[in-house]
């Protein structure tokens, strides 16, 4: 497998070390943040602080970028539509769009709150296992009285780490069929609609048999879903208390300036 | 004319640092042959098939379908290709559009569509009842012939198969090999991806073996016995094993009739091989007495 973006990046940094649950409340946290922020000296300063961040984690910088890069089309279409659908001072006056001053203010505000909401969430995955996360996110959940909607938290806990298990032969499958429908003279570019169709149907098919394979296979293994102990309990640290601290006090500071 | 590959070679991306998939692969199929490509898993097969009809291109070298380069979409229809475990592509709503999609693609609409649509059935044996059912609520057998009808309906000149007969059951496997032999003869080139080879021997003319991205051998299922490589079928083993008894036999051979024929020389041969026997020995023990 070639890098591909939101990878886990082997480390042991003091970010790496965090428990999962601290760097997931960051995560929530800096992105309310980043939705919120209307000035550019805010913004300046969350970028500054995911820099600082990076560096820390001494993750490559170059890495995290490029899980920008699928969804840098959408991010620039997003920038273009509010440089000339916002109404104001033009920047020069052209017949049918015409890009102003305010656009491309809103524009870049937007672009750079996508750009950071993704890098933020780069960061997260790449200094933390995908089985952190799950344990994290299971741990967080596990006080809600789930178990009155038939769930308890240790089931979406494992159903969080099989969808992410089974994501890359998912993406095989889908390459399989797709192969398959264009060796029947689908043409993508002249029939969107119905090439979505042609690959959607046999996958989601796929899929579900798939699931249905896997649940028949736990299953046979008593798989019960009930509730389980963990080897290595979550346990928060000083360190934990402290990057929450700090986390607090630069969230304080953004929301007074 | 037929699918020419020159010099081709091709490694998945983000994997250039390792070993290509497919390393300097030269061949040629000629037009309405039946040809087997044969090799272990992961020796290259199925990426060597993607480039006959354009789903993959070459990194390096040259693929042609008679004389078309492979980016061209007539390429597409000229050679039909049906993937591993071909039950799965199906996604339309009757057994019709399924086997009309493909045609449809290619601009064929009304009354033409139709026939193609009822040859391809036939071609598969599926009778016309089915023609209205949805495609999921037949068995996978059945699945897989609407899917090689599906090709079918392209009229292609080649058709390449990837383990056609995986999953089917012994009788499935026959039946099929046999619709295949009745497509063959109306003039359509056949190549068969299998490791299975003894099934498929008997209907080629022509083995590819593959090895690790490479070509090996390239001749008729005689020579490929002849040539000693391995697997061998079960035919040729038994050959061999008598073979090594003192019998001599032909042991390129994979058909039962013509089996039989050589074991019924071994009872001809019987009584003059047992003379020659006994002369070869007292030659041995007077060769030893002399040393």
């Amino acid at each position: 497998m070639p890098e591909t973006a939101f990878n886990y990046v082997y480390g042991n940094s003091l970010l790496h070390r965090l428990d999962p649950r601290t760097k997931l409340a960051a995560v929530m946290c800096l992105s309310i943040l980043v939705f919120r922020e209307e000035s550019f000296t805010g913004m300046g300063l969350l970028i500054a602080y995911f820099l600082l961040l990076t560096w820390i984690s001494g993750v490559r910088l170059s890495f995290l970028l490029g899980s920008v890069r699928p969804l840098l089309f959408f991010i620039f279409f997003i920038f273009c539509f509010q440089l000339f659908a916002t109404k104001g001072t033009p920047i020069i006056p052209l017949p049918v769009l015409t890009p102003t001053y305010e656009g491309l203010r809103l524009g870049t505000l937007l672009a750079l709150r996508f750009g950071l909401l993704l890098l933020y969430a780069a960061l997260l995955t790449a200094s933390t296992l995908p089985s952190q996360i799950t344990n994290g996110i299971e741990r967080i959940l596990r006080p809600l009285p789930l178990r009155f909607l038939g769930v308890t938290s240790f089931d979406l806990a494992t159903m969080m780490s099989l969808s992410i298990r089974f994501l890359p032969s998912f993406l095989e499958n889908a390459a399989t069929i797709r192969a398959a429908q264009l060796a029947r003279g689908l043409d993508l570019r002249h029939d969107l609609r119905r090439g979505t169709t042609a690959i959607a149907v046999p996958l989601i098919r796929r899929s579900i048999l798939s699931a249905e394979e896997v649940t028949e296979a736990m299953e046979s293994r008593c798989y019960q879903g009930q509730y389980r102990t963990s080897l290595h309990e979550l346990r928060m640290q000083k360190l934990d208390w402290t990057a929450l601290l700090g986390l607090g006090a630069f969230s304080l500071f953004i929301f007074l300036l | 004319m037929g699918i020419k590959v020159e010099n081709l070679s091709y490694s998945y991306s983000g994997n250039r640092k390792g070993k290509p998939a497919l390393e300097n692969v030269s061949l040629e199929i000629a037009k309405g042959e039946f040809a087997v490509i044969s090799g272990a898993a992961g020796a290259g097969k199925s990426t060597l098939i993607k480039h006959f009809n354009g789903i993959l291109h070459p990194e390096n070298g040259r693929v042609t379908v008679d004389g078309l380069e492979t980016r061209t979409r007539e390429v597409r229809r000229k050679v039909g290709m049906l993937f591993q475990h071909s039950q799965n592509q199906l996604f339309e709503e009757t057994v019709y559009r399924e086997v009309a999609f493909g045609p449809s693609n290619f601009g064929i609409r009304g009354e033409e569509l139709d026939k193609r649509v009822h040859e391809a059935l036939s071609l598969v044996h599926l009778d016309a009842g089915t023609l209205d059912r949805s495609p999921f609520s037949l068995s996978g057998g059945e699945k897989r012939r609407v899917a090689l009808a599906g090709i079918l309906a392209l009229r292609p000149a080649y058709l390449v198969l990837d383990e056609p007969t995986a999953g089917l059951d012994p009788e499935g496997r026959a039946k099929l090999l046999v619709r295949l032999q009745n497509i063959h003869e109306k003039g359509v080139g056949i190549v068969v991806v299998s490791h299975n080879l003894e099934e498929v021997l008997p209907f080629t003319q022509k083995v590819i073996s593959m090895e690790e991205g490479r070509i090996m051998f390239t001749g008729s299922p005689e020579e490929y016995l002849r040539a000693g490589y391995s697997p061998v079928p079960p035919l040729a083993r038994l050959m061999k094993e008598l073979n090594k008894k003192g019998a001599s036999l032909r042991e390129d051979i994979f058909t039962a009739e013509e089996a039989l024929k050589e074991l019924q020389k071994l009872r001809q041969e019987k009584p003059e091989r047992d003379r020659e026997k006994s002369e070869k020995g007292a030659a041995e023990t007077e060769a030893q007495d002399n040393a």
